[in-house]
């Protein structure tokens, strides 16, 4: 079972294990339209991700489900206790059938079961009487919540404002608001810009919980807890309309809390991750700053506790990133259901296969990663692929190929999509690009720089590669992603056999490892990842200013390039430089630098817009001591070089 | 006869030395002969003896190893045991040999004979025993029986055995009786009892070896055998079919036996082992005692002459020691004597030369040493009596001379006479001196007399010089004061000098104050310009803001911006007391700087009126010195009045001592008398210049006056003195 | 909305060269002192560095060289001025040294006279218009174009 599923099978139960819940709360207070909005979220919830995950008779089951209490929502029902009770059945029935696990390809036979289940709900459906409905009548039943709420003391300061919650929430209902001072701190401790109070508030509301906690949405950072005391004899003097549906996140949150013996992970909104690694960010600078005040002062004691921290928030780190990683496979799991459905569609047979989906990845990049590679996949089966009869023509299997591979190589993690298709038509690209412009009729272009054109802004081969038209894929909102994430990618295709497109991106994206060296006193960082070793230039290589610059480095020769030139600055007149051999696809390159500072944890800003086309940049960071340094993509540094060389050849 | 003390010496001497040579030549010949014996002693004596106890040794060996073999079963062992027994009678020949290489006294000779016959027999005994105990005939008759002759018997009486048993069931089975097989029955059964008889021999020949026990045995056998021969004869003959044959093989088998019987009975008959024994026993036993005490014999003899040889030793030694102590005793006594003798004859002699030293040494030369002895100290004291006799001599002359008499004559008596020379030249001298003396004291009163007349002219020059130096001294004093007043004057100005100069120098200190705490002003409202220039940023930053918050900013705006403007109008302030402060910080450094240039030349001023102080000081203690000088000047001059006057009166007194010179003089009488009175009236000249000189002496201690010496007095001229020559 | 014409009427007007110049107050996010200036490689001479401002990073323009004046370094009243512009569709902070910030005034937009075609030293794309104020002239600048990342890279 890949991972995928067994995250879905995850969430179901936790959604089912609520479901329970919520359904006996609903029997007893049949009309709570929250209730009802619950139960329907949660049922929706789990056909879609059913149907994703190849649950097919769950999601179809749960489609009748869902229907009835779609109804109830519309006010063309009530809640009865027959409906209680067929749900709780039929909830039953539906851990079942997530406990066998995804449908076979081929689909499931009916079983009983299911199909009285369903005549079941259907029967119920129809049998519905109009005009009790809850959440219409605006007359909800009036319930008392005590609700317990501790900002965190950073609250003020990210510009909470408990005065507009309390209001908000006195809006509700008849709120009872107690101020709890106690921890405010005497007034020589007092930080005005802390937040040391706690609030106790008796609400009675019409609302349900899921409202309330709405209003919190924004101070979840504190603590919050809200205890429901039951329903009060009175009804209340209509406090307002029915809810709107409020957001799943904390509802999900809550059922989370409710069973947490039943669970071993916590989900964690991903802003908040995004949060902790940004401070993370600032603790890594911040650090850095300490350790370089630390080696002037020269204390011993100091130092210790600098490289104490330093210890630490490199563990924080490595945490940090590591509760970041997340397996490709959840990317890859999408996309069988995507090429099912693409294949299907589209009259071609297409099979899936994927590898290294265990290879991690940072959660951001994954987050990033589904859109270009189903712009990649979709590319692949509409023009790549051929259709059956041509296949048959070709002498290919009639199965077409499909192959997504995952793999670590260094700091880089390499994603590509291969398929045993026709492959890229260089000409037509050669015809299109100089009708477009990008490229003159006379001029000579080898494969690769022609292939690479597809990536071109608004470069649609549609028209000249696949006769399904209306899908054009802009391949460079492909690249545009990847770069984003300070990715490469590359195409390389063989006419007749296939394409391969290759994402080369960075396994994170908010810090690396860097080594941090000077060129004509600039500050530089090389990612550490991509450094193999440093050694001395030899003193009869430092007047050379061009021509074969070669090193022999433990019986290899290793060209080198001098970064000053290459960036045009001028030549310091500085005694023992450095070479700096990096490996790039295996290949190595020398990078003379004035100066090697050494290791320095680099967090990545992102380069402006100014900047961002320099070739051979790509990211800029801050130093200790508060100095920007940029950092340096060695790929691309290597290419550029390597083009001047030609050049200069 | 001359009998000299040498000559005694000599033959006391001569004395001992010959006792003592005699002694020597006694005791070496003594030693001589004890060697000789303890070397007999040594060599001859002790090989006896060590020869005669080897042979006993080995004799004592050779016994038991012949025991030894005798007793040893194995043959092998046996003749090694023989071997190693030839081995010790070896050692026995070789200490024999031994023995007849030494001197040996006739007893010896015998005893060493003796025992080489016994030995002789002993051998021969040993030869004999050897051979038969090397045989072991007993031993192998026993090996022969047991291993041969018994089985054989065995066979033999078993096959009887059977015939008997076969013969006699014969007998009973048939019903009629058969002669023929009753003789055989009878014969074969006597057979079996011979049989018996001859196993029964045979055995006692091997148990019982006595002579007489084997001739029964013998004789037994022989006819038993015989008679079995005939049973055998007999059965033959009746026999028939089986039974002879049976008989045939029975023969056989007996005669097996019978050569066996007779090997074992020959074995035991020649009974070696018995006969070695009783030959041990009765021949070979005798003879090793025999030879044993004659070795013993030998090895007594050896060391019986070992004492002897040692009482000899003793003997000699004795009578040695006692001629020799006699030898000692005389020569003793004659030296005791002797040395007594001579003693006493020398230190009467040097008594008494002794004694006559000692007079003249006194000074009285009246003794008479006269001796008649005749040896050396005889000699001796004759010599002295002649000595003294010369000093009286000398004594008288020396007499004469005391009593002024210079003309008396003094004869030395020979060249090395040394007193009678020395009074002789002192005679001589005396004469001369006293006439020299005699002329110079009249020269000395005419000297007197010119120097007193010097004198006077001395003194008179001293007064003026007096006079001169006082006025010096006065002048100097004047002089003096005047330095000290210039001194006075050069320190007060240098005081005051190195106060202008301390003065400058603090106020140059006071400038460069002033400038430092302009700078750090300046510093002060460098900050302050810092701070005007941050407000600005920062009223700007506010107005930005302000303005960026539009109408809800705008009362905000204008007090950024009048904050703004009272920044810079701090700014502008501040610029200005910088730039003030910066013109104050130039104009106090320029005078700083006059400062500086002025403090040097007034410390330059202040070290010349030093230098010129300094100098004055100097010139001061110069003037003091000078006119110290002046005074002791003074002094000098005045003493050289009272010198002169002194010198006067001096020249007077020796004009009077030489009077009184030459009247002393007149005692002595020489040849040529009447010289020496030419000078006697010239004192008397030179007395009135000395009271002339009285009058001026006593001026010229208090003023110096001036006088003029008169060399033309009259009263005084050249012809007033007389010239001598010399 | 009266408010937001306010707001576009205040403008920062500051000095480059002797001239002064003006941008809508709005784009303005903070003045500081200069800092220094990290050199980007084979950067484009309009943008030759980065800056760090409080813990941000920023590209630093040089307005002198857009608009064809000469280089020239810091001086006691030169400021950064840090603007939060929208270039290229995001939005990002942008530093620029200015010689000297003058002060905040009210330019209406009604007040503008178009640049006038002759005798304008620079070069008139960046330009929005030109106002008078106290007798003395004040070039408002087009901000968009002006702070535009030069196309022909």
């Amino acid at each position: 079972m890949n991972p995928a599923t067994q995250s879905f099978i995850q969430e179901a139960s936790e959604i089912l294990e609520g479901l329970d819940v919520t359904l006996l709360e609903l029997e007893a207070s049949p009309t709570d339209s929250a209730r009802i909005d619950a139960v329907f979220r949660a049922l929706h919830t789990l056909k879609g991700s059913g149907a994703m995950f190849g649950f097919t008779a769950l999601s179809k089951f749960l489609h009748h489900f869902e229907n009835a209490f779609d109804r109830i929502r519309s006010g063309e029902g009530t809640v009865s206790a027959d409906l209680i009770q067929l749900s709780l059945a039929s909830r039953d029935h539906m851990e079942r059938m997530i406990a066998r696990g995804p449908d076979p390809e081929a689909g499931r036979p009916p079983d009983a079961e299911t199909d009285a289940l369903v005549e079941k709900i259907r029967r119920l459906v129809e049998t519905m009487q109009p005009g009790s409905a809850p959440a219409s009548d605006g007359t909800p039943t009036m319930r008392r919540f005590v609700i317990d709420f501790r900002p965190s003391p950073d609250a003020m300061r990210n510009g909470l404002r408990p005065d507009l919650l309390l209001a908000e929430l006195a809006d509700l209902g008849t709120a009872d608001i107690t101020c709890l001072g106690h921890h405010v701190p005497a007034l020589e401790d007092l930080d005005p810009t802390v937040c040391h109070l706690a609030w106790h508030v008796v609400l009675v509301t019409g609302a349900g919980r899921g409202e309330i906690e709405e209003v919190f949405l924004f101070a979840s950072d504190g603590d919050l807890e809200i205890t429901e005391l039951g329903p009060v004899g009175e009804p209340a003097s209509a406090p307002g309309s029915a809810s709107e549906e409020t957001p799943a996140a904390p509802e999900a949150a809550q059922a989370a809390e409710q069973v947490p013996s039943k669970s071993t992970s916590v989900r964690v909104q991903s802003h908040r991750l995004d949060e902790l690694m940004d401070q993370l960010g600032e603790l890594v600078i911040a650090q850095a700053r300490l350790n370089r005040i630390s080696s002037d002062v020269q204390d011993s004691a100091l130092a210790g506790v600098a490289e104490e921290i330093e210890r630490l928030v490199t563990g924080l780190r490595d945490a940090t990133l590591s509760i970041r990683m997340l397996p490709v496979e959840l990317v890859f799991g999408k996309f069988r259901r995507v090429v099912r459905d693409l294949s299907g569609e589209l009259g071609k047979q297409v099979k899936l296969d994927t590898r290294g989906g265990e290879t991690e990845v940072d959660k951001n990049v994954i987050d990033s990663l589904t859109e270009p590679l189903v712009h990649i996949i979709r590319n692949a089966i509409d023009h790549g692929i051929e259709s059956p009869q041509e296949r048959a023509a070709r002498g290919k299997p009639e199965h077409a190929l499909v192959k997504m591979q995952a793999r670590q190589s260094g700091g880089e993690v390499l994603i590509s999509v291969t398929d045993d298709g026709a492959g890229l038509d260089a000409e037509a690209i050669r015809a299109r690009a100089i009708e477009r412009g990008l490229l003159a009729a006379d001029q000579e272009a080898s494969d690769e720089q022609l292939y690479n054109l597809i990536f071109e802004p608004g470069f649609s081969t549609a028209k000249s590669l696949s006769s399904v038209s209306g899908r054009g894929v802009g391949m460079d909102a492909v690249r545009r992603v990847i770069e984003d994430l300070r990715g490469v990618v590359e195409v390389k295709s063989r006419p007749g056999l296939g394409t391969q497109v290759t994402l080369r991106l960075p396994l994170t994206l908010a810090i690396i490892d860097g080594l941090l060296v000077k060129v004509a006193g600039v500050p530089f960082v090389l990612p550490l990842s991509s450094v193999e070793e440093c050694v001395d230039l030899p003193a009869d290589e430092k007047a050379r200013e061009s021509g074969r610059a070669l090193l022999r480095i433990r019986d290899e020769l290793v060209p080198y390039v001098n970064l000053d030139t290459l960036f045009g600055f001028d030549r310091l007149d500085e005694d023992d430089r450095r070479i700096v051999v990096s490996s790039v696809d295996g290949k190595r390159m020398g990078l003379v630098v004035d100066e090697v500072v050494g290791q320095h944890q680099t967090v990545i800003k992102p380069l402006s817009i100014y900047h961002r086309g320099i070739e051979g940049l790509s990211g800029s960071t801050i130093l200790g001591d508060g100095s920007v340094a940029m950092i340096l993509d060695v790929t691309a540094l290597v290419k550029r070089a390597q083009a001047a060389r030609r050049v200069a050849a | 006869m001359r009998l000299t003390i040498k000559t005694k010496l000599i033959a006391v001497f001569a004395v001992l030395i010959a006792l003592l040579g005699a002694s020597s030549f006694m005791a070496l010949k003594e030693a001589a002969e004890l060697q000789a014996t303890l070397d007999d002693m040594v060599e001859d004596t002790a090989a006896q003896l060590d020869e005669s106890l080897t042979m006993e040794a080995a004799a004592a060996t050779t016994m038991s190893i012949v025991k030894s073999y005798l007793m040893e079963p194995d043959d092998a062992a046996a003749t090694a045991l023989a071997e190693e027994a030839e081995a010790e009678i070896l050692h026995v020949a070789e200490a024999i040999g031994n023995m007849r290489r030494l001197n040996l006294t006739e007893t010896e000779e015998a005893a060493l004979q003796r025992f080489e016959a016994e030995w002789e027999e002993f051998l021969a005994a040993e030869d004999e025993i050897r051979e038969l105990g090397l045989a072991k005939t007993n031993v192998r008759a026993l090996e022969t029986y047991q291993t041969q002759s018994e089985p054989a018997y065995g066979i033999v009486y078993t096959m009887v055995e059977e015939i008997v048993a076969n013969v006699r069931e014969r007998i009973a089975s048939a019903t009629l009786r058969d002669p023929r097989l009753a003789t055989l029955e009878e014969n074969v059964d006597a057979l079996t009892d011979n049989l018996r008889a001859l196993h029964s021999y045979e055995r006692d020949l091997l148990i019982d070896n006595s002579a007489e026990k084997i001739e029964i045995s013998q004789a037994g056998i022989e006819a038993e055998t015989a008679s079995l021969q005939d049973h055998l004869a007999a059965a033959e003959a009746v026999a028939t079919g089986a039974d002879r044959q049976a008989l045939d093989s029975l023969s056989v088998a007996w005669q097996e036996w019978r050569e066996l019987m007779q090997a074992t009975t020959e074995l035991s008959v020649q009974n070696t082992n018995t006969l070695a024994s009783r030959l041990l026993k009765d021949q070979l036993e005798p003879a090793f005692d025999e030879s044993f005490a004659a070795a013993a014999a030998m090895a007594t003899m050896s060391r019986d002459n070992l004492g002897l040889a040692q009482d000899d030793a003793h003997a000699a030694y004795a009578t040695s020691r006692n001629l020799l102590l006699t030898l000692g005793a005389v020569a003793a006594t004659i030296a005791v004597v002797a040395a007594f003798w001579l003693s006493t004859t020398i230190s009467r002699g040097l008594a008494r030369a002794v004694e006559v030293a000692c007079e003249v040494a006194r000074g009285n030369l009246d003794i008479h040493a006269k001796s008649d002895k005749r040896d050396e100290i005889g000699d001796l004291l004759n010599a002295m009596d002649k000595m003294v006799v010369d000093l009286r001599d000398m004594s008288r002359a020396a007499e004469t001379i005391a009593k002024g008499d210079l003309t008396a004559d003094v004869k030395p008596r020979s060249d090395e006479d040394q007193l009678g020379m020395a009074l002789r030249d002192m005679v001589v001298k005396l004469r001369d001196v006293i006439s020299n003396a005699s002329v110079s004291a009249t020269y000395v009163a005419e000297g007197a007399s010119d120097m007193s007349a010097t004198a006077e002219q001395l003194s008179a020059g001293s007064n003026q010089q007096a006079s001169a130096a006082e006025q010096a001294s006065a002048s100097i004093e004047e002089m003096t004061a005047n330095i000290r007043q210039n001194a006075d004057n050069a320190a007060q100005t240098e005081k005051i000098a190195n106060q202008s100069a301390e003065d400058a120098r603090q106020s140059g200190e006071a400038v460069g104050n002033a400038v430092r705490a302009m700078k750090t002003i300046a510093d002060k409202i460098n900050i302050i310009q810092e701070i005007a220039r941050q407000t600005d940023l920062l009223a700007l930053n506010a107005a930005v803001e302000a303005a960026r918050a539009g109408t809800h900013g705008k009362g905000f705006a204008v007090v950024a911006s009048e904050v703004r403007k009272l920044a810079e109008r701090s700014q502008q302030a501040a610029a200005e007391i910088s730039s003030l402060s910066s013109q104050t910080v130039e104009v106090s450094g320029e005078a700083g700087r006059m400062l500086e240039t002025l403090v040097p030349n007034i410390q330059r001023t202040a070290d010349l009126v030093q230098e010129i102080s300094a100098s004055t000081r100097e010139q001061n203690v110069g003037a003091e010195q000078i006119n110290e000088a002046i005074r002791e000047l003074d002094k000098v001059i005045q003493q050289n009045a009272a010198a002169a006057e002194q010198s006067a009166a001096t020249s007077q007194e020796l004009a009077a001592q030489s009077q009184q010179l030459n009247a002393v003089i007149g005692y002595f009488t020489v040849a040529d008398a009447g010289r020496h009175a030419a000078a006697a009236p010239r004192p008397a000249k030179a007395a009135p210049s000395v009271a002339a000189k009285q009058a001026p002496k006593k001026s010229a201690s208090k003023t110096v006056e001036a006088f003029d010496l008169d060399l033309s007095s009259s009263d005084v001229s050249d012809a007033d003195f007389t010239r001598y020559a010399g | 909305m009266t408010e937001t014409s306010e707001i576009e009427g205040m403008a920062l007007t500051f000095s480059l060269q002797g001239e002064t110049f003006a941008i809508p107050v709005t784009y303005v996010d903070e003045i500081i002192d200069p800092l220094p200036v990290t050199r980007a490689p084979n950067a484009d001479a309009f943008a030759p560095g980065l800056i760090n401002v409080r813990g941000a990073i920023a590209p630093f323009v040089d307005l002198r060289h857009r608009l064809g004046m000469k280089p020239a370094g810091p001086c006691a009243t030169s400021r950064v001025l840090v603007l939060d512009l929208v270039v290229g569709g995001e939005s990002t902070k942008v530093a620029m040294m200015a010689d000297a910030v003058d002060d905040i005034t009210e330019t209406n937009l009604s007040d503008l006279e178009p640049v006038p075609e002759l005798g304008v030293r620079w070069p008139t794309e960046y330009l929005k218009g030109v106002a008078k104020k106290d007798g003395a002239l004040i070039i408002l600048l087009d901000v968009e174009a002006t702070f535009a990342p030069t196309t022909s890279h």
